[in-house]
């Protein structure tokens, strides 16, 4: 096995399409790489240590996705990519605090990397994840396998979480969706 | 209204009864409305977190373990080059070189090309501390000459990087960059970098010989190096002299 940074950007990009275990040790390797200096330039640009976790690692997500619908057509390497998504979010992310910047803006030095983003989508992706990680690890889990498909039954989850019949598991997942509700559009 | 009457109604769990009823409240009572075009909104967006969920826990995982291991990496980074390539090369090459200079015989070998770089390259020192202004471009450089300084020089390749297009310090960032590679032995990647600085002419042809002997050709190093030889003047001249004078005019 090839120490970490020997990979060229072809052989992580072939890595992360042939799935795990390649794929780990590709998101492994791009992380290894460039974590920290990107870190180090977004909190010089005032962000906060826990803001720039959650950013590189929704910016490994965007990458897997990209390189896995071949929306990654090689024009830069997959370092430059992978920052340029970096940079794109935490300029969305600036954007909210300075409405005034223009869009374009945000798409600054396209030429380095062949990345476009669907900017609301991430968004909303992004405050879903926050608010989730704000509820409890009961509502989390009740939230989510709601939404399987089909959908986790009360009765069961009734009996997963120890409530006593399906109504109260179904009152619950209320008050979770109301304070999901709340955070998301809040 | 509860919540989990508008989950029922999303779910389809009403009676015929229940749906029309809780249909026609909504047609009267707007925050209804709205919070069940909310609900709605929210559970889409959770079916596509759902879809990702088990990517995103792998990519939490493996970000964790990462920050684990920084501590133990650095350590191991910091010190191979100090047991191996700080003390133990140049020393050997510095003795070889002594011995091959004053033995008359002449009788060792002469150092690699691989050795004489590694005795006569020293990263030049990088810019004082500059006032940094609003320009993002101006931060990334700062912040590269810091890693630099650090001697973190794949971090700070990596930050020149960003900004080697920019009109106004994008030469400086290559000439940096191109450093960076050099300490880093890339030499190709520094080559690159070169051409792209657009000033400090001297310093670019002496650098490019040393990139020459580190990619060990010797006759490209000896032409490099003439043009500076040939002005007593140019930055380098004695360093290339000298150089020179190893190689064999």
């Amino acid at each position: 096995m090839k120490s970490q940074d020997s990979y060229s950007s072809e052989e992580l990009v072939r890595m992360i399409q042939s799935g795990p275990p390649d794929e780990d040790r590709a998101i492994s390797t791009i992380f290894h790489r460039n974590q920290a200096s990107i870190s180090r330039t977004l909190q010089s640009r005032g962000a906060h240590p826990d803001q720039v976790d959650d950013l590189l690692q929704e910016a490994m997500l965007i990458l897997i996705q990209k390189v896995k619908a071949n929306e990654f057509h090689g024009k830069s390497s997959i370092h430059t990519f992978f920052r340029g998504i970096c940079r794109m979010l935490y300029m969305a992310d600036n954007r909210k605090n300075r409405p005034f910047q223009p869009l374009d803006s945000i798409r600054e030095q396209e030429d380095d990397f062949d990345v476009s983003l669907d900017l609301e989508k991430q968004d909303q992706q992004r405050k879903l994840h926050h608010c989730l990680k704000r509820l409890g690890e009961d509502c989390r889990k009740i939230l989510l396998l709601r939404v399987e498909s089909p959908p986790v039954p009360w009765e069961e989850l009734a009996l997963e979480f120890g409530f006593k019949n399906a109504q109260n598991a179904m009152n619950k997942g209320g008050k979770c969706m109301r304070q999901l509700r709340q955070c998301f559009f809040h | 209204m509860p919540e989990h009457i508008i989950v029922a109604y999303l779910d389809g769990q009403m009676s015929p009864e229940e749906r029309v009823s809780f249909e026609q409240t909504m047609t009267t009572d707007p925050e209804l409305k709205e919070a069940v075009e909310q609900l709605k909104g929210i559970r889409e967006q959770l079916s596509l977190y759902q879809g990702e969920l088990a990517l995103r826990n792998k990519i939490e995982d493996i970000y964790s373990q990462l920050g684990e291991e920084t501590e133990p990496e650095n350590q191991s980074a910091t010190v191979r080059p100090i047991s191996l390539w700080t003390y133990i090369l140049p020393i050997a090459a510095a003795i070889a070189l002594l011995l091959w200079i004053f033995w008359p015989s002449q009788a060792l070998q002469p150092p690699t090309p691989e050795q004489l770089f590694t005795q006569t390259y020293i990263p030049p020192a990088a810019p004082e501390r500059m006032s940094i202004g609003q320009e993002d471009a101006l931060q990334i450089l700062a912040n590269g000459h810091e890693a630099y300084r650090q001697k973190d020089f794949e971090s700070a390749a990596a930050l020149y990087q960003e900004i080697i297009q920019d009109s106004l310090y994008g030469s400086e960032a290559a000439f940096f960059q191109a450093q960076s590679f050099l300490a880093l032995q890339r030499y190709p990647e520094a080559k690159s970098a070169l051409e792209l600085v657009n000033d400090r002419v001297q310093e670019v042809q002496w650098y490019r010989a040393l990139i020459a002997l580190g990619q060990g050709d010797i006759a490209q190093c000896k032409q490099l190096l003439q043009p500076i030889v040939s002005q007593p003047s140019f930055d380098f001249y004695q360093e290339a002299k000298k150089l020179l004078d190893i190689l064999g005019q």
